[in-house]
């Protein structure tokens, strides 16, 4: 816990409680936070990072941790390991190309999990959990003049990529290119993930946190008169990409019937209750398209489904259908066999288009976000450019689409009906953010968990897919940053009413780290089903446990629990009022100052708090101590 | 007299407290009247639109006055909607001639959309090529733009305004139809605007009337011997009447540089005050006392002065022992002819303890004035849409066009030189020299920049104020004849410091609310500290000593967040009452003892919490000696009061959204409570269709909001949200400081074995703490800025606080972190330098 440790000291007597926790510094995170705690600690130092020469220093020290973050583990060639983390090989004399401060030259090293590069002179280490890795290149052939034009380059899922140069003599690259490939890549070749070698114990086990019935049973005490939980999916025989218990209207009796309405939305993923509204009656469902087609193909069961979903909200006689796409994509759809709800056959339904594009659009936006964050930041153009990549713009639509879902369902008390292609991205998207603008249970650490373990991962937003973990094939259309998206119109709303939140921005940064890295089994695989078959809870750790026992790195400081005051948010959705979010894009490039991040600063005022209080438990005590002298004496 | 004053404020203030709004026939709306105020033209049964809704106005009466543009709504009881004219940038109105309707005889009259460019009539000689940009960027629009003379619409014949739209530049917006109001009044506020707005002549500024009217009031005062009549309610006038007051140097006397030299241990030996400047006899832009290097005699000041643009002599502002300092002066009128100028260089040298010569810092490469203007312009475009199909349009498109702005490219701009300046001073304890022009625009914002940077005084409340008046009030920046219309020189140094407050949020004792309301401030016609252009100037024409901008933006921002309660038809009465009562009581208290009162809303909690902190962390206890007010004795390595981050990139740069867009949009991003309803239809702006049709930017009373962003909830125009706010908040960590140092305190007095005291006050100090323990505990399960307070613990604990402090306090009086240090100083100039760093421990 050196990290931890290192900056309790630098708070002065900050927070006793927040060091020493029982696992390794390397145990919390990624790099990232061991990158940050050098930084602090150069502050620390009394250094001013307002001097020119202090900031070039400041820059070199932000991107790679120092050894002291390590302290004295880091002796000789060895590397800080996870439990069930192998060191499979090393490489000397191999220069970190550093877009910042220039080649460093030091040790690569290949574990299961990470590669771990460490500088000859030990001030310089920085590890890359190999989840991230999306393409491995070779540049320059063993003929290539020049320095340095000899080695791999490293291209992460993350905004990073990472350049090194391998001493041409010898020979280390090939065999170090192949077992990168070979460890990076564990799907491809059939292995398992390093989630499934992961030993590490955590005081609290994560996979618990979510228990659908339960769940179901905080909303309105589902079952109620109008909603039942049924287990028709258990076996994942009518909808394998949904999880196996559902809320469905009592109305809906009969198993066939069901089978009836699933068979005619796509990927039979037929609407099911997301939320219910804790003093009206008014639901959130989520499904995905009807397969209406060119020939306008109609279906009486699902209609009548349609129907009682509406009618099991007594204060509304309309149903809100929201459809995530723009209008012409979901005509485009009708010619691959979906389509959308019409109003003239679905009675006293009306049908809105969100505008929110789909899943190649949102990646190709973020490509050029990461182009605009990495390696360099135009100051001249900045704004203009992060306007260009539109991804505040798409922002907007998730945010405004979840605003407009917020209130059909808090004002007008309507029901609504959300959903897009295959209601597994943009539906998901747009039922997570509503939910959390609408239930402040949402807002703290352990419903965003839940949260998230609900509307994403059991409804079966297809995190390998999206991901693609382990997976060799980097250009796989099916990859798209969706959830980052989704997390990041978290972030905006966060930014907007920063005492609304349980939880703090390191809690999502660490969330979107872990999403990739492979440590934790929860983003593996697309479906519950999937997880179910793969054992997944019984093999490997849940990202929640780590979180949960962590807390208080995750808490928000200024966060005001506003537990049954049932507060609703409605966030603005103007682009003048969303941020490109510098604290998880921006912050490999040392220029940035964001690279202080967020969380520390949450830390430092954590400290203070308890600093007040432990303060003025003292002097009270001293007081009453003096009292009752004083009235001792005086009874004397 | 000030000993009057501060009395006869307490009446007052209880006045306003008690003062139930009775409603008011619509048939008879009048503002509430600053003294000296006059109407000049009003228009009845205007409609004031929200700029961004699309839905009917909210009725009510418009006044023109000397001071002011009032809206006066006939719906709302005292909802009342003022801009300053002299913050008018910009006059939009429609205008139509009912000959062209009905010669088209068509239903839709033909309306032409005009501006005008409201601004200083005298054309201060720096922005005299003011014209060019002016008209670049029109589209369709038909422009009147003089830069001189503002030329009054013409009334020929049947022209009509149908609707106004005011721009201003602190980034408010005003927009009035006329629709329904008789014929010609329209065009008659339009007129009384442009005419009325910006004098020619100095004398006629509102500033000169209310002056008089206030003084007149005083006296009758005096006379009759109770408050003032009841018919004060606006912002300012309740400043005056509730009068917290600040005292800050004017830096206009010998004393205060003599102390300032003294403060700053500058360079012993090195500088010396001069009076060369007494009666103005060089120039009267400058102080009649200034600091100058020992090494140079009058003679050759005055020598070097005549060569030097301005008349203005080179200056001292700053220093610190190690030989480092910040000196101003303007270039020579004949750039060929240095020798003077070298030569006073070389004396600059020689007064160094090191011999380094100084850095000479040509800020005419760095930033010019047009390049502000420019771009505050088009800021002030951006940011004040005119309609919600405006404001659509530019959301889409609204970073790119920040950026075509260079706003925030000049505060990155002006942050990065400042950073090396600070490292040049710092590291390496050299000399700087601030060349510009005259050396009264950019210096100062670069002076004081360097100086907020490096010197941990003045990020504390008073300290910043005491910078602004040496560098910028003192040093005669020109702030009358730009009316920071067409220089705003001084909103970028306010935004600089915003960036510095966002990227240190531990090292300010002020939050940016104390920023926007300086700038705001600046507009205020009845304060004289923005309002001229030099100290001679100030010197003649500054009426009213003791109404200070100072004064104003404490005695605002206590009002708007203690006692607003009775004009906002606050739903929670009761609460708002008691914390309205125990704000009053509390400054009654403070003024009392003579204690600087900070409002709470414009302070930083966590500043406090962090010197209670470090106060606390060190062994000894002498709280008032120790932590951060320890400051650095000398040496090159102890930097740690230079704030450890100062970034200059761009994407560190924040925007200010809290000045620049929260006034004018009633986009904020809002919380209801749940079932309690609200009908909207309107994604891109939720609240819309809820927020009644007021547009004063904090939603009216009888809409459920709640708590917005913490930034926001100091929404810069009064009133209390329901349910939680910032000051609730501000006021609990108050509270908690205030309590734990009175513990403190207590334990002082005791261990000097002031017996009679600890007896006396031993048991209800107990249970006043074990009170403020509940909230403690409280605040532990909810976090530190969010407990609700219990109003009655803090009263009780008010109570206790209140009875024996002013009696025993006669050994220890609370004295302001200012005065205090002012006492320290005078008394031995050599007492170990004291950091007037929040004194709020202290005894």
């Amino acid at each position: 816990m050196q990290g931890s440790k290192q900056i309790a000291g630098i708070h002065g007597a900050a927070a006793p409680g927040n060091g020493g926790g029982p696992h390794g510094g390397s145990s919390e995170s990624l790099s990232s936070d061991t990158n940050s705690k050098s930084t602090f600690s150069r502050e620390s130092q009394g250094r001013s990072s307002t001097s020119s020469t202090s900031h070039e220093a400041y820059h070199t020290a932000r991107l790679h941790c120092t050894a002291a973050s390590y302290g004295d583990r880091l002796s000789g060639e060895e590397v800080p390991c996870l439990s069930g983390e192998k060191l499979q090989r090393m490489s000397r004399d191999v220069t970190y190309l550093c877009p910042f401060s220039g080649p460093i030259k030091g040790n690569l090293y290949l574990t299961n999990y990470k590669l771990f590069f460490c500088s000859k002179d030990r001030v310089t280490s920085f590890e890359v959990p190999l989840g991230l890795v999306n393409r491995v290149e070779k540049v320059g052939g063993v003929s290539s003049r020049g320095e340095n034009s000899y080695g791999i380059e490293i291209f992460c899922k993350d905004v990073r990529s990472l350049k090194f140069a391998h001493n041409p003599e010898n020979h280390s690259r090939r065999e170090f290119f192949e077992d990168l490939q070979q460890l990076a890549f564990p799907i491809t070749r059939k292995a398992l993930p390093f989630a499934f070698s992961y030993t590490e114990q955590f005081s609290d086990v994560g996979w618990n946190i979510y228990e659908p019935i339960q769940e179901l049973k905080r909303l309105v005490g589902v079952p109620n008169e109008s909603w039942k939980i049924v287990r028709y999916n258990d076996k994942y025989e009518i909808c394998d990409s949904y999880p196996s218990v559902w809320a469905i209207p009592v109305a809906a009796n009969d198993e066939e019937f069901i089978r009836s309405v699933a068979a005619f939305r796509s990927r039979s993923r037929l609407p099911v209750l997301s939320w219910l509204h804790p003093k009206g009656q008014a639901s959130i469902t989520r499904c995905a398209q009807p397969l209406v087609g060119v020939a306008a193909k109609r279906s009486k069961d699902d209609e009548k489904y349609l129907q009682m979903i509406l009618d099991a909200n007594a204060t509304s006689h309309k149903l809100y259908v929201m459809d995530a796409r723009p209008n012409a994509n979901a005509v485009a759809n009708k010619a691959k066999g979906g389509g959308y709800e019409s109003e003239d056959i679905y009675q006293n339904i009306e049908l809105i288009f969100l505008d929110i594009h789909n899943i190649h659009v949102m990646r190709e936006s973020l490509r050029k976000l990461k182009e605009e964050c990495y390696p360099n930041i135009d100051d001249n153009k900045w704004l203009s450019a992060i306007e260009a990549t539109r991804w505040l713009e798409h922002l907007k639509c998730i945010i405004s689409g979840a605003v407009r879902i917020v209130d059909k369902v808090e004002n007008n008390k309507t029901s609504v009906l959300v959903h897009c292609s295959d209601g597994w991205d943009r539906t998901a998207q747009l039922t997570g953010l509503s939910m959390l603008l609408l239930d402040p249970y949402y807002r703290t650490l352990k419903g965003f968990e839940v949260l998230v373990e609900k509307e994403w991962l059991s409804f079966g937003h297809k995190f390998q897919h999206r991901i693609g973990h382990g997976d060799d094939r980097h250009s796989d259309p099916d990859r798209s940053p969706v959830f980052l998206q989704w997390i990041d119109s978290v972030y905006q709303v966060t930014l907007q009413f920063p005492y609304a939140f349980e939880f703090n921005e390191y809690f999502l940064i660490t969330i979107l780290d872990h999403l990739y890295s492979c440590r934790f089994g929860t983003f593996l695989y697309n479906t519950e089903k999937e997880r179910m078959t793969n054992e997944v809870k019984k093999k490997t750790i849940s990202l929640w446990s780590m979180v949960n026992s962590r807390r208080d790195l995750y808490i928000n400081p200024f966060y005001c629990d506003e537990a049954g005051a049932n507060r609703v948010l409605l966030p603005s959705p103007a682009i003048r009022h969303l941020k490109i979010w510098k604290g998880y894009y921006c912050r490999w490039n040392p220029r940035m100052r964001s690279q202080e991040p967020e969380w520390i600063k949450y830390q430092k005022l954590q400290s203070f708090k308890s600093q007040l209080e432990k303060k003025f438990g003292e002097l009270r005590l001293e007081v009453e101590t003096r009292n009752n002298h004083v009235v001792h004496s005086l009874q004397v | 007299m000030i000993k009057m004053g501060s009395f006869r404020s307490y009446v007052d203030l209880e006045e306003y407290e008690m003062k139930i709004p009775a409603p008011v026939n619509g048939s008879f709306l009048q503002p509430k009247f600053i003294p000296g105020e006059l109407v000049i033209a009003e228009a009845t049964n205007v409609l004031k639109f929200t700029s961004l809704a699309k839905t009917k106005g909210l009725s009510g009466s418009l006044f023109v006055t000397n001071a002011r543009v009032v809206f006066v709504s006939s719906d709302h009881v005292c909802s009342e909607d003022s801009v300053p004219l002299l913050s008018i940038n910009t006059l939009w109105y429609y205008e139509s001639s009912s000959k062209a309707t009905s010669a088209a005889s068509s239903s839709s009259g033909k309306k032409t959309k005009r501006r005008v460019k409201l601004g200083p009539m005298k054309s201060h000689s720096s922005s005299s090529n003011t014209s060019n940009f002016y008209t670049n960027n029109s589209s369709s629009l038909t422009q009147q733009y003089s830069s001189h003379t503002h030329n009054l619409i013409p009334s020929s014949g049947s022209t009509r305004i149908h609707e106004i739209f005011i721009v201003c530049s602190n980034f408010r917006t005003l927009r009035i139809s006329f629709k329904f109001s008789p014929i010609d009044q329209g065009l008659r506020v339009c007129n009384a605007i442009i005419h009325h707005a910006f004098p020619e002549q100095l004398e006629r500024l509102f500033y000169f009337d209310f002056c008089k009217a206030y003084t007149a009031q005083w006296t009758s005062a005096l006379g009759s011997g109770s408050g003032g009549s009841g018919g004060t309610g606006g912002g300012s006038v309740t400043s005056l009447n509730s009068r917290l007051t600040v005292t800050i140097p004017s830096y206009m006397d010998k004393g205060d540089w003599l102390r300032e030299l003294n403060v700053t241990r500058t360079t012993p030996g090195g500088y010396r005050i001069s009076g060369i400047n007494e009666g103005f006899q060089i120039c009267g832009s400058l102080p009649e006392w200034i600091v100058v290097p020992s090494d140079v005699n009058d003679a050759r000041v005055m020598n070097l002065a005549e060569k030097l643009k301005g008349c203005r002599p080179p200056h001292w502002t700053w220093g610190d022992s190690r030989g480092a300092a910040i000196l101003v002066m303007g270039k020579l009128n004949n750039e060929s002819d240095s020798s003077s100028e070298n030569a006073f260089f070389e004396s600059l040298r020689k007064v160094h303890p090191n011999s380094i010569a100084p850095t000479i810092c040509d800020l005419d490469s760095v930033i010019n004035l047009k390049e502000i203007r420019q771009s505050f312009l088009s800021l002030v475009d951006l940011c004040c849409p005119e309609s919600f199909s405006q404001y659509q349009d530019v959301d889409s498109k609204f970073y790119s066009s920040l950026d075509h702005t260079k706003w925030l490219l000049l505060v990155s701009r002006v942050l990065s030189k400042c950073r090396d300046i600070v490292d040049q001073l710092n590291q390496l304890g050299n000399v700087i020299v601030f060349q510009e022009q005259e050396g009264r625009d950019t210096s100062c914002l670069f002076s004081s920049l360097v100086q907020v940077i490096i010197d941990p005084r003045f990020r504390t409340m008073t300290g910043f104020f005491s910078l602004i008046q040496k560098d910028w009030v003192a040093f005669g920046h020109p702030f009358h004849s730009t009316y920071m219309h067409t220089s705003p020189v001084f909103l970028l140094f306010l935004d600089s410091v915003f960036q510095l407050l966002n990227q240190n949020p531990l090292e300010f004792e002020f939050n940016d609310k104390l920023l926007s309301s300086l700038w705001d401030s600046s507009f205020d016609c009845t304060t004289g500290t923005f309002l001229f252009d030099s100290p001679q100037q100030r010197k003649v024409y500054e009426l009213c000593k003791d109404s200070t901008a100072w004064n104003s933006i404490f005695s605002n921002a206590s009002v708007d967040t203690s006692s607003t309660g009775s004009d906002s038809n606050s739903p929670s009465p009761t609460s708002t009452s008691a914390v309205s009562r125990t704000a009053i009581a509390n400054n009654r208290r403070d003024l009392l003892l003579g204690k600087t009162v900070i409002p709470r809303a414009l302070l930083n909690p966590f500043f406090q919490v962090k010197s209670l902190l470090s106060t606390s962390s060190s062994s000894s206890r002498n709280l008032h000696l120790m932590g951060s007010q320890q400051h650095p004795n000398s040496g090159i390595s102890n930097n740690t009061h230079v704030l450890s981050s100062c970034s200059a990139v761009m994407c560190d740069i924040v925007f200010w959204e809290n000045l620049y867009l929260h006034r004018t949009l009633e986009t904020t991003p809002m919380i209801v409570t749940s079932g309690e309803g609200l009908v909207n239809s309107d994604p891109l702006i939720p609240q819309m269709s809820a927020s009644p049709l007021d547009s004063s930017p904090s939603p009216s009373p009888s809409s459920k909001f709640y708590f917005p962003l913490p930034a926001l909830q100091d929404t810069y125009h009064q009133r209390r949200r329901p349910g939680r706010d910032t000051v609730a908040e501000l006021n609990t960590v108050e509270e908690l400081l205030a309590s734990l140092s009175a513990t403190t305190r207590f334990q002082r007095n005791a261990s000097s074995s002031t017996t009679a005291l600890l007896s006396g006050g031993g048991s209800s100090s107990s249970t006043s703490s074990s009170s403020v323990q509940n909230r403690m505990n409280s605040s532990a399960s909810a976090g530190l800025l969010q407990q609700r307070h219990g109003f009655t613990s803090v009263a009780t604990h008010r109570a206790r606080f209140n009875s024996p402090l002013p009696s025993s306090a006669n050994s220890s009086p609370i004295i302001s972190g200012a005065s205090r240090y002012v006492s320290n100083t005078s008394s031995s100039s050599n007492s170990p330098r004291r950091n007037p760093f929040i004194n709020l421990t202290s005894t």
